[in-house]
């Protein structure tokens, strides 16, 4: 289930934006952002779950099949 | 002209008004405006001062059950110029798809009026609230599939006691009354119109004073005006306008709480402050009501590293638990705000342009979702307020699929990503209470609780804001809404104020 997605058109901008997510979906670990009640998960072991929009969710987060390739997440 | 009913002043209400308009809020002073300005002899009757008092404050307490809400003594303010205290000035028109019957949001009867009724009214509301134009399309270019962004008129906001008092006070048709507290309305024998206005001071020996008038409106807010109805009883069993058990019920606030956050790669001014809502063809096609969704930039604020390192310590580390208890002060954490994370973007915010979700969405109509009285009584003698607020199944469901659907589109569209917080992904969700620091539970908008219908079944006053069944009892403000729709409500306040005020004049003339 692979999405057109436009992405930052800059390699830096991207990276940053990439970056940013990154650190967003594995606050958790880092006793970041998102913390939560939820066992942190292992970065590795991160599952996506699938909507019936076609995106995924992510510790929350609305991802698309292309963020989930550039963050290395095995959509479930 | 402006008189103190706690002082003899009061005898310049004996006599007969065209009109006696009770609560000096944006309603109250508007539809007053509106009948002077026609020629009509008005009584404006407010229960406050000019300015705030805990003892008028007071009044307003009551009990709370159902969802949390806002201490009622809080969520409205009772002095002259009302709640307009509260406003921070956003306003719409409630669109005209608004109007029509709706079986997802439980009134199948729909408004009894259309927009085509309120429109005459934008204008002249609009200079009252000082409305400015619409809010630019800043982001027009960008395709939101289900959205389009929502374009307010703002206002400063107007606070209707600093901009109307000097003018009302010098208008000879009004009669100004203040710390003249309702007690009792009295219907004539027929028991079909109201016959005079009991009023009271807040001394505890006032023996009170009435008004007469052709015509009344009740004009004291959205929990009030129920209040007030269900606790005249003694001429009436359950309440003037209450013959079929509607006053009170389908109470509803817009839920405001956070949804989620968002983390922006967009076009500058996306994170600023940003509002959108979802088009009718969405909601039909997802089954939801309708919702407006804001961007709302995070506060540039300092945050205490400690303190969100103990955050983050309770959230990811069962034995700290205690310690972060005690730190943060707090009997439940709460894992979705704070933590390292926001402490370092604290320190470089233009790096990560981050915004909070926020809302207003429609609430379908409920009706156990009401207010009744208590068996606390307050000065007056009257019982206090009990209000009981909880959403339907559908409600959770148009907050959690329209930010999915947000989420989507901002994704699609490359501008960056949503996060949906726990509490709305839950299977069976429930709006976090105030202690969560999920933002305002509600948004201080009380509606519905004397709704228009045209079938006195199904509401307690008809298209023109008159009480079924009472010839000369009209009812101004939210209250009156036959549905929340998800549009700010004072806007409409006024235009239905204004037209209510033409109404009145056109009978009161013939």
């Amino acid at each position: 289930m692979t999405r057109e997605v436009p992405m930052p058109k800059s390699l830096p901008g991207r990276r940053r934006f990439l970056k940013a997510l990154g650190l967003a979906l594995l606050a958790p670990l880092a006793g970041g952002l998102a913390g939560g009640a939820r066992a942190a998960p292992a970065a590795a072991g991160i599952r996506a779950t699938a909507l019936p929009s076609g995106m995924f969710l992510v510790n929350g987060w609305i991802l698309t099949a292309a963020d989930l390739e550039a963050l290395g997440i095995d959509a479930a | 002209m402006r008189l103190d009913t706690a002082s003899p002043e009061r005898e310049a209400f004996a006599k007969v008004f065209d009109v006696c308009v009770i609560g000096a809020g944006p309603a109250g002073i508007s539809l007053a405006r509106r009948l002077a300005a026609n020629g009509l002899e008005v009584a404006l009757m407010e229960g406050g001062d000019v300015d705030w008092t805990p003892e008028s404050q007071e009044i307003y307490a009551g009990e709370i059950t159902g969802l949390p809400y806002h201490d009622l003594d809080m969520a409205r303010l009772r002095f002259f110029g009302g709640t307009s205290g509260h406003w921070n000035g956003f306003s719409r028109e409630i669109d005209a798809g608004d109007f029509a019957p709706n079986p997802l949001n439980g009134a199948g009867d729909g408004w009894p009026i259309a927009k085509a009724d309120l429109d005459p009214y934008a204008g002249e509301a609009a200079t009252i609230l000082d409305l400015g134009p619409p809010t630019p399309a800043r982001l027009s270019g960008l395709a939101y599939p289900g959205f389009t962004e929502t374009r307010f008129r703002r206002s400063a906001p107007t606070r209707f006691g600093e901009k109307y008092l000097e003018e009302i006070t010098a208008e000879p048709r009004i009669a100004l009354g203040l710390n003249a507290s309702l007690v009792d309305l009295r219907l004539d024998p027929g028991l079909g119109r109201v016959s005079h206005a009991v009023f009271r001071s807040l001394a505890p020996d006032d023996p009170g004073f009435s008004v007469a008038a052709r015509f009344f409106a009740l004009c004291c807010g959205g929990i009030e005006n129920p209040r007030l109805l269900l606790n005249f009883d003694s001429q009436m069993p359950g309440g003037i306008g209450n013959a079929n058990d509607q006053v009170g019920r389908y109470w509803c606030d817009h839920p405001g709480v956070h949804l989620g956050e968002a983390l922006f790669d967009g076009p500058p001014g996306l994170q600023d402050d940003s509002f959108f809502i979802s088009t009718p063809e969405f909601r039909a096609r997802a089954g939801v009501l309708g919702m407006n969704l804001r961007f709302h930039a995070r506060e540039a604020r300092s945050l205490s590293f400690f303190r969100e390192a103990a955050r983050s310590l309770e959230c990811n580390l069962p034995f700290a638990k205690a310690l972060a208890t005690e730190v943060l002060g707090q009997k439940e954490v709460r894992c979705d705000l704070g933590g390292l994370g926001d402490w370092r973007r604290s320190l470089t915010p233009e790096r990560y342009p981050w915004a909070r979700v926020t809302t207003n969405s429609e609430p379908a109509l409920n009706p156990e979702s009401r207010v009744t009285l208590g068996a606390a009584r307050d000065r007056l003698g009257l019982r206090r307020a009990r209000l009981h607020w909880d959403l339907l199944p559908i409600d959770y469901r148009t907050l959690r699929e329209t930010t999915l659907a947000m989420g989507r589109a901002l994704a699609e569209a490359g501008l960056g990503r949503v996060r949906v917080y726990d509490w709305l992904l839950a299977d069976d969700p429930v709006l976090p209470g105030l202690d969560a620091s999920l933002g305002e539970i509600g948004a201080f908008h009380h509606m519905c609780a004397t709704r228009m219908s045209a079938d006195p079944r199904h509401g307690v006053v008809d298209g023109d804001c008159r009480v079924h069944g009472i010839a000369n009892l009209y009812v101004g403000g939210s209250s009156v809404f036959a549905t929340a729709t998800c549009v700010n409500p004072t806007y409409s306040i006024v235009q239905l104020a204004l037209r209510l005020g033409d109404h009145v004049t056109g009978l009161a003339r013939a």
